[in-house]
């Protein structure tokens, strides 16, 4: 026995083959009917469709022999495939090849045999054989060949349409997999032929109510495609898709569910040739963009919001890079600095916009901003304006230097010219007001403090306690207008500290000293605890004031025969300095108000009379005007403790 | 000790006042004025012990009273102002004009005299 030689291309060969994806399938009636065909007309009792793979011949179809396989080395059809041409053995023992073959000497008893090749779609490499096989010698007329070629031939058209088929179950596939995409076709005639699942999903519509009853103008917008689509009544698709979208580019368009709800796509269209280059129909493919156009709409939306805030605000919105230049200026900030364009401002430094000597200060802010996030301190400077005036404003800084989108520092810029002016208007009227206000007063307490003093000789009793309501009164009246005099100070920033070195004693004393007199009219007793010369750098007038404040306040709340403790308490980075009573304390819910201006423990003023209500907001003033802090420590029924804590290094 | 004061002030109540505190109270003799020339003439006329002056007045102020007497040679003339302003600046700015003293509007008529004994060193 010789074996088959390897073929030429054996690799390539084999992996034809196995493209074909045809080795162990189940038997097909295409090609037994062949193999039938092929024992007719020869008058043989086998026939073979035999594809010949690596190590076996293995039968596609096999008719008159039980066997689904043989091993390749004793298979006829393998020196069919070598030789890649019609086998023709017309006794097998009286050939070398095959006489000593196990399927001539055994089962199926071969003694005639004839082969001729197939081969595979495309690259036309042999791939089997059909043959046919007898049991007893014989020929093969020249005619006889030629049937069993065009057998083969028959044959090989099988394979191609099992990779044409192939090809469209992969078509197939792939349009039931893109269940995201709305695939539709059309024949010629416009008729939908084609509509995925991902067309049923988007559209409601199943592809059995549409595929060949319906046009893709089901679900194009009429209103969107107006009279486009009219037009297009009649006309080739292929000619209405040219008219109304073009071809072969994304369209955002409308498509009507079934339900009748509009969703904008992106489709594109593409007119389907045939191989001869004749439009046979139209392919359009879309993908629902609602997210998309929701999220843009969203954007747009903030967009003209964000425009309209930065248009209307009357405050300037600037846009810094880390060097100071402009990147961005709202109108209100042009009007601010008086310049009538957007480019008469960008690109420009902000500092060109500053008073000279405001320019250090902004540097410096722009420095502290940069190496921070957020937003910063208040900067004052004044703008001067294209037409060299001034104006005084406030900037609020606002870090965006991370953000991929400003990569800048945000200014808000308030003009406060105004209201600095009318600050100091108001500062001048009550600075006037306050004087006017004395000298009648003076005439008034002097008057009073005369009659009272027994000048004016004795009166009756009535009258001198009427008096004394008067001059009492009187008294309370003037120390309000000194205390508005003070908060004015404080709020406008303008009370002028006189910082020297102070001993704490000397502060107590006079505090104490202050109070003493209504301290005996009240039968409270004052008393000092741990105060020593521990020296402060605050105004000692000032702080006493406040002091006093405290001092005032306990011993007017402590009951007849009360004590008010005065303490000091020294530690390394402050002085505190401490007032108690035993008063009938302050409810929690009051204990920050009572700092207010006019605001008074509820009830109490009345009982214990006399109180501007502005010597605690006084004294918060002064003390934080000197760094330092003041709080209460108070519980109902059990007395209030007032803590001035001043740092030793102010 | 009996002395002889000159009030100066353009407001006639606040005069009467302290006209009171300080004959009938405190005992002194007193003169009164109510502007700057007014006092330059009743100090021409006869040199009182203490001027008591207010700031702010028509014709002649309290502060051009004080450089006017010192230029016409009262350099020792115990002059004392009475303000209605309570910042301590402005305080300071009338004592530099070198005055003997500034008292503050409203002052506790009863005890003005005294107050102005204490800052002038009279003795009672």
């Amino acid at each position: 026995m010789i074996e088959a030689p390897v073929p030429e291309r054996e690799s390539e060969r084999l992996t034809a083959l196995r493209a074909l994806a045809i080795l162990d399938t189940e038997p097909e009636v295409r090609f037994d009917r062949i193999a039938d065909l092929a024992t007719n007309v020869f008058g043989v009792p086998v026939a073979l469709v035999s594809l010949v793979d690596e190590k076996r011949q293995w039968f596609k179809s096999c008719v008159g022999m039980d066997l689904a396989e043989t091993d390749r080395s004793i298979s006829f059809s393998g020196h069919a495939v070598a030789a890649d041409q019609v086998l023709v053995v017309p006794d097998a023992l009286d050939d070398e090849r095959f006489t000593d073959n196990p399927l001539v000497t055994g089962p199926p008893g071969i003694r005639f045999y004839a082969g001729a090749p197939v081969h595979a779609p495309g690259s036309g490499l042999p791939i089997g054989s059909l043959c046919i096989i007898d049991r007893v010698p014989r020929r093969l007329t020249e005619r006889e060949r030629t049937i069993l070629v065009e057998l083969a031939a028959l044959v090989e058209a099988e394979f191609a349409i099992t990779e044409e088929r192939r090809g469209l179950w992969l078509y197939e596939a792939v349009l039931r997999a893109a269940t995201g995409h709305c695939v539709f076709a059309t024949d010629a005639s416009g008729s939908i032929v084609i509509f995925n699942a991902g067309a049923e999903r988007l559209l409601g519509w199943r592809a059995d109510e549409v595929v060949r009853k319906a046009t893709p103008a089901l679900f194009l917008d009429r209103e969107e495609l107006g009279g486009a689509l009219d037009r297009a009544v009649g006309m080739d698709p292929v000619d209405v898709v040219r008219e109304v979208v073009g071809e072969g580019v994304p369209h955002r368009l409308h498509f009507v569910t079934r339900d009748g709800a509009r969703v904008p796509v992106s489709v594109t269209f593409t007119v389907n040739k045939d191989r001869h280059g004749r439009a046979v129909g139209l392919i359009g493919i879309a993908t629902d963009i609602s997210d998309q156009v929701a999220t843009e709409e969203r954007l747009a939306s903030n967009e003209r919001l964000f425009r309209t805030i930065l248009k209307h605000i009357t405050d300037g919105v600037v846009v810094i890079d880390r060097e100071g230049t402009i990147g961005y200026a709202s109108s209100a900030a042009l009007v601010l600095v008086g310049v009538s364009a957007a480019r008469e401002a960008l690109g420009r430094s902000i500092f060109d916009f500053l008073h000279p000597d405001d320019i250090p200060e902004a540097l410096g802010a722009l420095e502290r901003q940069r190496n921070r996030t957020g937003e910063g301190d208040p900067l004052y400077v004044r703008v001067v304006r294209a037409d060299g005036g001034e104006r005084d404003t406030e900037a609020v800084a606002y870090t965006l230097l991370d953000d991929p989108a400003v990569q800048g520092i945000v200014l808000t810029i308030r003009d406060i010219t105004e209201q600095r002016a009318l600050e100091r208007m108001k500062n001048q009227f009550i600075s006037a007001v306050s004087h006017e206000l004395r000298t009648p007063l003076t005439s008034i307490k002097g008057s009073l403090g005369l009659i009272v003093g027994g000048v004016a000789g004795e009166l009756p009793e009535q009258a001198a306690h009427l008096v004394e309501v008067a001059a009492r009164n009187s008294d309370v009246l003037m120390q309000l207008v000194n205390d508005i005099l003070d908060i004015e100070r404080l709020d406008a920033d303008a009370m002028i500290l006189d910082v020297t070195d102070t001993p704490v004693d000397e502060i107590v004393r006079q505090a104490v000293d202050a109070a003493a007199g209504m301290a005996i009219d009240r039968d409270v007793e004052i008393e000092t605890r741990g105060i020593d010369g521990a020296v402060l750098r605050v105004d000692g007038f000032r702080i006493g004031q406040a002091l006093t404040n405290l001092i005032g306040n306990a011993v007017k709340f402590s009951p007849a025969g009360g004590v008010v403790r005065v303490e000091e308490e020294v530690r390394p980075d402050a002085v505190t300095i401490s007032v108690s009573d035993a008063g009938p304390g302050i409810p929690p819910d009051m204990q920050e108000s009572i700092f207010e201006r006019f605001e008074q423990v509820r009830g109490l003023n009345d009982v214990m009379g006399g109180g501007t209500g502005l010597g605690l907001p006084i004294a918060k003033g002064i003390v934080e005007a000197h760094g330092g802090t003041i709080m209460v420590e108070s519980e109902l029924g059990a007395g209030s403790r007032f803590i001035i804590r001043l740092p030793r290094e102010a | 000790m009996r002395k002889t004061v000159l009030i100066v002030d353009d407001a006639p109540d606040i005069l009467e006042i302290a006209t009171i505190a300080l004959r009938d109270v405190g005992g002194h003799e007193v003169r009164t004025a109510t502007n700057g020339e007014e006092a330059l003439a009743s100090v021409r006329a006869a040199r009182p012990d203490a001027v008591l002056l207010d700031v702010s007045m028509p014709v002649l102020d309290g502060p051009g009273t004080v450089r006017a007497l010192r230029d016409e040679g009262y350099h020792d003339l115990a002059i004392v102002f009475l303000t209605a302003s309570a910042r301590r600046a402005e305080h300071a700015r009338l004592r530099d004009l070198g005055v003997q003293g500034v008292l503050t509007k409203p002052f506790e008529p009863m005890t003005l005299a005294d107050q102005l004994a204490r800052m002038l060193a009279w003795t009672p």
